[in-house]
């Protein structure tokens, strides 16, 4: 390229951004000459992946959505000439006139504009293999500073910045420290908890793959305050790119002088283990994750004692989300002042992820206290056109399913407490119109049924009757006593249970019974399905009208269950169909459909 | 003494699974009783006791993939690869269906992720459609891809 330009080229390179083609990218930027890659993490702007940023001067940094292997070339010669048209955003407006006002600045996006950057202010910008590019951004005074401060500082500190934790139940992150530090049994240890195990929360996963000095730093802050000198980060083997990259972080900062003997010209000591989870959703319980680590089955004890006082081989140990390590770094790096205001109950941010039917799906960081529709509707965008929000999955399999109407509730732990859900990790599943109720509660139990250690009563058989009775509705064959028999179980549970994951089992039952009962009445007095999903309830059929005979379902059909010749209707055989909606997705003329009851 | 979870996860790595062989070696070289390393095998999701295809498709249970029709695409998936009731592999030996949890790319959703029977390498695929899952298989069983390893 003829040019004198000196090109800085940042491509993303995590899970995501990889699945939809970083990595071709990556080889393409690197076949251009006069420039620096820079591979950054992901920026929670999942809905624009793969993306690419252009810096050069004179021109601001330009991002770049949906970009594949063939449009780098052009997008940088473009660039390169001055045309930032095809940009999806300009990281910062420059002062040099550009002459293109019509590309929004990132911070104007609705998608940008109501986010509080906290935790996550470096994913996407800074470089997540590199120690020195954390450092350059920031990183390590919140350890620096701390190390100059005593333990119970570092404790006030985090006090009077009214930090939780983010893992789910808001417990005082001080109070937890505190109770640790008190104890006079030593060696203590400390716990980072990166084991995410919902499914639709990936906060902790982008934080990993995009920052993982954050975390850490955070891990050696709690390590000096509670006067530990081991930390054990535990990762899930199911996220191998967030586990390389704490393994390399934690490598790098021992080089670096960050872990090790005297951190920093201080006396303290302190090193870290990344431990593979070998998956289990019941390791999130820290009873569980102890027993984990200690070589055996993730099976949850009696709490008290909690490991604050009897944790690791029975020793003192503190366990904390990643996301609450990251509040620590960055607070005690930034100072309690400037801690962004939450609640009165809960100051600072939350990362949620909104999935599901949504226009613009990510991770994005507000304040707590943010509603449910700007999160929802403003941020990500409300539903794709055609479709209707039914409601909104909040917490994972521990959460609830809380109805559309209910929008303009503050996402706070009590608020979502108080209508049956909780924040959890974090995750919101945005449910439409196309999803039956009663089937997602079915499959949240499922999902429970299969995790259960088995050692409570409750938790294993509870889940168990709760998944049988669910399988037994969406087939039709309800009884109108199994909505109570359900009420039933789940109160039992609720009381009875070892542990979190048995208590709060319940919840996505309880709560579609409360707010979409009449969805559980249709399949058990009608027998139909009226969001036409539960497989036993519906079934598929060819409109002769709209047909044209084009053969494309039938040569589509895995089950060979549609009939027809060319240019003659086609007929669906009813005791073949496997109900796998293939040929609804294939058909050019919209002939099929599914129908409910009746039949 | 050595941790038996990170035994079985390097002998897992070595032989693509656990064999009746295999955990009675560990058990002896760790002094614990079989049952007990039995045990740990069988509750965690990552261990597997039998062996599986070159390459293992693991379908996307989380909620988003199952809000965005991963019942019927999983049941699409089977009838594909032709998997009667019960059975996981082909009887190429080529691919084994298995679940994940959530690999957290719900944004994709739905999402697979196809790995090598050693789990050393692996590839995420979003967004999938019938016609895009097609064309997947049909790469790996013409070509033998190569699973890239990934850039670290």
């Amino acid at each position: 390229m003829a040019t004198t330009h000196w090109l800085t080229v940042k491509v993303p390179l995590a899970s995501c951004t990889i699945a939809s083609g970083a990595e071709d990218i990556l080889n393409e930027v690197a076949k251009l000459e006069q420039i620096d890659v820079k591979t950054v993490g992901c920026m929670g702007l999942d809905f624009i992946d793969p993306w690419i940023e252009l810096e050069a001067d004179p021109y601001p940094p330009a991002i770049y959505a949906h970009v594949t292997a063939k449009d780098v070339e052009r997008l940088v010669q473009e660039y390169l000439a001055g045309n930032l048209a095809s940009a999806y955003a300009l990281r910062r407006r420059t002062e040099q006139p550009t002459g293109q006002d019509a590309i929004p600045v990132l911070a104007e996006l609705d998608a940008w504009k109501h986010q509080t950057k906290w935790v996550t202010r470096n994913c996407g910008i800074v470089d997540p293999e590199s120690v020195d590019d954390y450092v350059a951004l920031g990183g390590y005074q919140g350890l620096q500073r701390s190390l100059g401060m005593t333990p119970e500082d570092v404790i006030e500190e985090l006090k009077q910045a009214g930090l939780r934790g983010r893992g789910g139940a808001g417990f005082p992150t001080w109070l937890k420290w505190n109770i640790c530090r008190e104890q006079a049994e030593t060696p203590k240890y400390v716990i980072a908890n990166c084991d995410e195990g919902d499914p639709g929360a990936f906060m902790n996963r982008l934080l990993a793959e995009s920052d993982p000095h954050r975390i850490l730093e955070g891990l050696m802050i709690s390590g000096y305050t509670i006067g530990a000198e081991k930390g054990f980060i535990f990762v899930r083997a199911e996220k191998p790119l967030a586990a390389k990259r704490l393994e390399k972080a934690v490598d790098d900062a021992r080089a670096a002088g960050y872990l090790g003997e005297h951190i920093l010209g201080s006396r303290f000591n302190f090193d870290v283990d990344v431990f593979l989870s070998a998956g289990a959703f019941v390791c999130g319980e820290e009873t569980a994750m102890i027993a984990s680590i200690e070589g055996g089955r993730a099976v949850p004890r009696q709490r008290p004692p909690y490991p604050a006082t009897k944790g690791y081989h029975d020793h003192p140990t503190t366990i904390n989300n990643v996301e609450t390590l990251a509040h620590v770094a960055t607070i005690l790096t930034e100072g309690r002042d400037a801690f962004p205001r939450g609640t009165t109950k809960t100051p600072g941010t939350k990362v949620y992820c909104v999935t599901g039917s949504v226009k613009r799906t990510g991770a994005f960081e507000v304040a707590i206290g943010t509603s449910i529709r700007q999160l929802v509707y403003e941020i990500a965008g409300g539903p794709p056109e055609g479709r209707e929000i039914k409601a909104f999955q909040i917490g994972g399999p521990s959460g609830g399913c809380i109805p559309a109407s209910m929008a303009d509730l503050s996402l706070d732990y009590e608020t979502l407490q108080a209508v049956g859900a909780i924040m959890g990790s974090g995750g919101i599943v945005v449910i439409d119109d196309t999803n039956c109720m009663v089937d997602i509660a079915r499959f949240f139990v499922s999902f429970t049924k299969a995790e259960s250690c088995g050692k409570c009563l409750t938790g294993r058989v509870g889940t168990r009757i709760l998944a049988e009775t669910l399988d037994r509705i969406v087939q039709g064959k309800g009884a109108p006593s199994d909505l109570d028999n359900l009420a039933t179980v789940c109160t039992s549970m609720t009381t009875a249970s070892l542990c979190a994951l048995g208590r709060t089992a319940p919840n996505p039952v309880l709560t579609t019974l409360k707010y979409f009962e009449d969805e559980y009445a249709a399949h058990i007095l009608e027998r139909t399905c009226p969001s036409l999903v539960c497989s036993p309830l519906i079934t598929y059929h060819i409109d002769a009208a709209r047909c044209i005979g084009c053969t494309v379902c039938a040569r589509n059909c895995p089950a060979n269950a549609i009939m027809g010749e060319l240019k003659g209707v086609h007929v669906i055989d009813q005791t073949k169909c496997v109900k796998c909606g293939t040929c609804i997705a294939v058909c050019p003329q919209q002939a099929i459909s599914k129908r409910t009851g009746g039949e | 003494m050595k941790n038996p979870i990170m035994a079985l996860q390097d002998a897992q790595n070595a032989h693509g699974y656990l064999s009746k062989a295999t955990l009675q070696a560990i058990a002896k070289n760790l002094d614990l009783p079989l049952s007990k390393v039995y045990g740990i095998a069988t509750f965690y999701h990552q261990f597997r006791l039998k062996p599986v295809g070159e390459y293992v498709i693991y379908v996307c249970k989380g909620t988003a993939c199952h809000a965005k029709g991963k019942e019927t695409f999983s049941q699409y998936l089977r009838e594909l690869l032709g998997l009667r009731e019960g059975e996981t592999t082909t009887d190429d030996g080529l691919f084994t269906v298995e679940y994940a949890r959530c690999f957290g790319c719900c944004s994709l959703a739905p999402v697979i992720m196809i790995a090598d029977r050693r789990g050393f390498s692996s590839q995420i695929y979003g967004h999938l459609t019938p016609a895009k899952l097609r064309k997947i298989l049909k790469d790996y069983k013409t070509e033998h891809l190569t699973i890239p390893q990934r850039v670290l």
